[in-house]
């Protein structure tokens, strides 16, 4: 599983890493929101405090910012991300099938996510990569040419570890 | 700056306007209305609302007044048809979002009577219960644009409404997100507490987690409802005028040192409806805030108990007249011995009463009469320059203009909360591009504001201003201003690194040069001393490092005093008139002694210990009060017609009178009938003080600068270079574990003996004064959490408190705001900064 403990390390710690090398200035602020989700997968208070502090923006601001942009969640609960692409070219390459396979093996409808296993299911619109649909995104990682038969794979990755962040290169 | 106007035709109509404001600013002026919802002057333009569109030749297409500068020679066209048809296009789309029930419905004239529309309009969309209907921006578009129907379906939101907090409701159903309370919030106050949350759909207007405001530092100060266009943000409990007549006074607030304009507006009946902030030069979100906009209407509205003067009998407190009152009070006083008797006040009576009860005390006992000033502050800076014969730049203090550009240095203050309208307005030069720099040990809710904020160890602020001057001295020595004494000190500072005194202020090298690159590379600084910044035992060292920085950047310097009369009460006490009492253990232990028989407070004083015979003189019952012998109300600041001085030192005439004079008695008017009675003459002067022909008798603005003979040359004395030394060698207080510095805060939610947060209701959520400010990672260490009640124990005595963590504060240090209710507190309170132990509650 993805690091809710992260090597033994609490939340301010690895949040101080992620800051460690980043000026205070707050056009940084965006690029250390990605960050923090991709290293701890949600926002908690404490973090959102703790980075107004350090880049002088108020927490209010910061909130604005993470309800804004969908790429920023708020709760813990989901751990894996999981986002199905509906858009045109891959909605006629199959992806709806993908979508119900997904939905059957995870017992989770899309736009839905399930804390016991820590899953979201997301349908998304056109990520702007047509030539390789259907395309699925799991956890910023991303897969081209999905068929029904990897959707297993997929599923059974979560629970591995294998799609865990390090590989999730985009 | 240069006074330029530009000149542009507005509906082929010549406007000639101001450079720089914006086209629909030049409109307004020109008496041409331009609908528009979501600017407002002050407010940064946002143009979201695009209701102001306008047609400008040469210019392709439409494009918002608000965000258009007026240049000269625009020809303007404000209203086509075309314009209005779009506009009327962007109305019914806002309103496809917005109940518009009350802009369109056909009964409304009858709806107050007979309230059947209620139903249809469903609330809370209804008008009838919209705060704003009448007043509201919206309405006034839609008349404009005479709109007749909404060719949407109307998207009802159904949000909840925000009712957890005390004094402001927000209902997002009626919401036109225009973005001017976030903006006023942010912009203008500084205090960035709303911000628009969601996308889309389901954007709103919200707050850190959508948490109430209550909790997300909020501090009430009421300046979203001052520009809220609709009803979505109103004052709680506040309902629409439906065209009752209402009365509207001006008064000047003198709960602190500001003395910020009110308006109240009372009912019919006499009952208060609802107290602003108004001006004539700015407009309301510009001054006030919470204590004089909902706290004082609370008073008002009848809080106010101790209209009755007591007499103590066997069987307690009784209700007497004023005649039986004095009269005890005038007996006991006969058998007294002068030296027995002590004359004490605080600062909040008008200026005509303090000085009648000055001279009644000082014709009585022959003796000092005492002002209870625990901050002792400008009193402190006045002494310092006396006694090193050198004399600050105080002209931003005593002139009514601020400098066109300048940069501000705030020391140890939490201006914010001691002195709002000056915040305000250093708020505004930040959006002009002025520079700030914040030093602060303590709490400071402005520091997110600044371009550079320093955080000192608690009394170690000196040596961070050492080493900014050290490290300027080497880095660029030709920049600084030439006075004698230069070498000298420079001589003295070479046996010290930078390193080692920014590492023992607890400051950062680099943060030590950031400062000197500021300093250094902006002209035209400003440096705003808190009290607190004298309130520590290092004072005359923090004094001595500001008066060498701001010789060598020919600074000006600005003390911040809080409280209403400081200045005029200063001024006194440095011309000897009279004595100032910084905390109450000495004259406890006169009254234990038996030295003290006699006590007349006028005013409050935070004491434990009784004398024989007490008389308290004060507007409100108060603590101290209950506890008299002989109570005296005295008028309340809107009761009568009067003067205070303000934290620059400009008198202010209160004009307002909320009673005939015949109900009240005025502190003069009670001296007075105290005199006859001891036969002694009428007070000097009592009626003349202030008066229309002779207001310079008390114009204090000139006040800090009468001593004239200052020198001008760097100073550097042994003493301070010895307790550098020895704070060089210490290492940081040397802190056990569950041990903190305890920085004690100024609070002015009690005035007079009134506490705000017990006596108001929902005071205590906006602020709280148990609240205890902590370093999350102390809060960690020491295995606490939010929210908590702890136990402070301090050497003789402890406190109560409740943590609350907060990433402003350092590590080691524990930053607490208590009501000054009893003797230890003004003795803590006095030395600004105690050691304390946290200790866990177990109740
Ligand atoms: S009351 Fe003042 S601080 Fe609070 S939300 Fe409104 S504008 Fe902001
Ligand atoms: S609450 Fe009022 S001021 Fe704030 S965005 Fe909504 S309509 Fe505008
Ligand atoms: S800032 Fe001071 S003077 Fe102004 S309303 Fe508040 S308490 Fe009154
Ligand atoms: S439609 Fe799926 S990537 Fe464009
Ligand atoms: S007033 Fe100009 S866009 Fe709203």
């Amino acid at each position: 599983m993805k690091n809710d403990t992260d090597g033994g390390r609490g939340v301010p710690e690895v949040v101080e890493s992620l800051l460690a090398g980043l000026p205070p200035d707050r056009k940084n602020l965006i690029f250390f929101l990605h960050e923090v989700q991709r290293e701890l997968g949600y926002f908690s208070e404490e973090v959102v405090l703790q980075a107004a502090h350090y880049f002088s923006v108020s927490p209010a601001e910061i909130f604005g910012i993470l309800t804004f942009y969908s790429a920023f969640k708020l709760n813990q609960s989901c751990v894996h991300q999981i986002k199905v692409c509906q858009g045109t070219a891959c909605h006629v390459r199959g992806s709806e099938a993908i979508v119900k396979e997904f939905s059957r093996l995870l017992g989770l409808k899309p736009g839905e996510f399930d804390s016991r296993i820590g899953v979201s299911l997301e349908v998304v619109n056109c990520l702007g990569c047509c030539a390789i649909g259907p395309v699925v995104v799991v956890d910023g990682k991303y897969y081209a040419r999905v068929n029904i038969k990897e959707v297993e794979k997929i599923v059974a990755g979560l629970t591995t570890g294998e799609n865990s962040h390090e590989s999730a290169e985009v | 700056m240069e006074e330029k106007t530009v000149k542009l035709k507005i509906n082929g109509q010549l406007v000639e306007a101001e450079a720089g404001v914006s086209v629909l600013q030049a409109a307004r002026q020109a008496g041409i209305y331009i609908p528009s919802l979501c600017e407002l002057e002050e407010l940064p333009a946002t143009a979201s609302c695009r209701l102001c569109l306008v047609d400008i030749k040469g210019r392709p297409s439409f494009i918002p007044a608000c965000a258009t500068r007026a240049e000269d020679g625009m020809e303007i066209v404000t209203s086509s048809d075309e314009l209005e048809r779009l506009r009327l296009d962007i109305l019914e789309m806002i309103l496809s979002e917005h109940p518009y029930f009350c802009l369109l419905c056909g009964e409304k004239a009858t709806c107050h009577d007979l309230k059947v529309t209620m139903a249809k309009a469903f609330e809370p969309g209804g008008c009838v219960f919209c705060p704003k209907d009448g007043q509201c921006d919206l309405q006034r578009v839609a008349s404009y644009l005479n709109i007749k129907k909404v060719s949407f379906k109307l998207r009802e939101r159904s949000r909840f409404q925000w009712l957890k907090d005390p004094f402001i409701s927000h209902n997002p159903n009626l919401c036109i997100l225009c973005g001017r309370c976030v903006n006023v919030c942010g912009e203008i106050r500084g205090e960035n507490v709303l911000t628009v949350v969601n996308r889309g759909e389901t954007t709103a207007i919200g707050t850190f987690y959508n948490h109430p405001l209550k909790e997300s530092n909020c501090s009430f100060c009421g300046a979203c409802l001052d520009v809220c266009p609709t009803g979505a943000m109103s004052e709680k409990g506040l309902f629409a005028d439906r065209g009752e007549k209402l009365n509207s006074q001006e008064m000047i607030c003198s709960l602190c040192g500001c003395g910020c304009e009110l308006e109240i507006e009372s009912r019919e009946d006499g009952s208060w409806r609802r107290i602003s902030p108004s001006s004539q030069d700015q407009p309301a979100f510009m001054s006030g805030c919470l204590r004089g906009r909902f706290g004082l209407k609370e008073i008002l509205a009848g809080n106010k108990p101790g209209e009755s003067p007591y007499l103590r009998t066997k069987d307690g407190l009784e209700k007497v007249s004023l005649e039986e009152a004095l009269s005890a009070l005038a007996a006991r006083l006969k058998e007294a011995r002068a030296e027995e008797t002590a004359f004490v006040f605080s600062e909040s009576a008008p200026v005509e009463d303090l000085l009648a009860f000055v001279s009644l005390g000082q014709d009585f006992s022959q003796r000092d009469v005492f002002w209870y000033y625990p901050e002792n502050f400008l009193s402190r800076l006045k002494g310092f320059e006396e006694q090193n014969r050198l004399e600050f730049d105080y002209s931003s203090l005593s002139s009514n203009q601020w400098p066109d550009k300048g940069c501000f240095f705030i020391l140890d203050s939490d201006l914010k909360s001691e002195a709002v309208t000056l915040w305000l307005k250093i708020k505004k030069q930040l959006r002009a591009g002025a520079r700030l720099i914040t030093l602060d040990s303590g709490f400071n809710s402005v520091e997110v504001q600044a371009n550079l904020k320093l955080k000192p160890l608690p009394g170690r602020e000196y040596l961070a201003l050492l080493a900014i001057f050290k490290l300027w001295l080497e880095k660029q020595p030709g920049s600084l201003k030439f006075y004698p004494g230069l070498e000298e000190l420079a001589g003295k500072l070479s046996h010290y690194q930078v390193e080692e005194l920014a590492a023992s202020s607890g400051l950062s090298v680099a943060s030590v040069e950031a400062a000197v690159n500021l300093l250094a590379g902006n002209n035209h600084w400003t440096f705003i001393l808190g009290e607190r910044f004298l309130r520590q035992a290092s004072w005359q060292e923090n004094l001595l490092a500001v008066w060498n920085l701001s010789l060598g950047l020919a600074a000006q310097i600005l003390p911040v005093s809080s409280k209403i009369n400081e200045v005029f009460l200063a001024r006194l006490a440095t011309q000897g008139k009279i004595k100032i009492m910084t905390e109450t253990r000495n004259l406890e232990d006169l009254i234990k002694g038996k030295k003290i028989r006699n006590l007349y407070v006028y005013g409050d004083l935070p004491l434990d210990e009784k004398p024989e015979f007490l008389v308290v003189h004060n507007p409100f019952f108060s603590r101290l009060g209950k506890r008299s012998d002989v109570f005296l109300p005295a008028s309340f600041f809107p009761e009568q017609g009067n003067h205070f001085v303000d934290n620059r030192g400009r008198l202010k005439k209160n004009s307002f009178c909320l009673k005939n004079e015949a109900e009240l008695t005025s502190g003069r008017q009670a001296f007075n009938k105290l005199r006859e009675k001891l036969r002694m003459a009428e007070c000097p002067d009592s009626e003349s003080v202030g008066s229309d022909n002779q207001p310079e008798a008390l114009l204090v603005s000139d006040h800090m600068t009468e001593f004239k003979s200052g020198l001008k040359r760097y100073l550097l004395p042994e003493e301070m270079v010895l307790k550098i030394q020895s704070n060089l060698t210490e290492d940081r207080g040397g802190l056990t574990f569950g041990e903190f510095m305890v920085v004690v805060e100024q609070n002015l939610d009690l005035y007079s003996g009134f506490d705000f947060p017990t006596e108001v209701s929902g005071y205590n959520q906006a602020r709280n004064p148990e609240l205890v400010l902590i370093n999350p990672e102390d809060v960690g260490r020491q295995g606490l959490q939010a929210g908590q009640a702890v136990k402070i124990n301090f050497a003789k005595d402890t406190l109560g408190g409740i943590i609350k963590p907060d990433f402003g504060i350092i590590p080691g240090v524990l930053v607490i705001r208590p009501l000054i209710t009893d003797s230890f507190l003004s003795h803590i309170y006095e030395q600004g900064l105690v050691r304390g132990a946290v200790e866990l509650k177990n109740d």
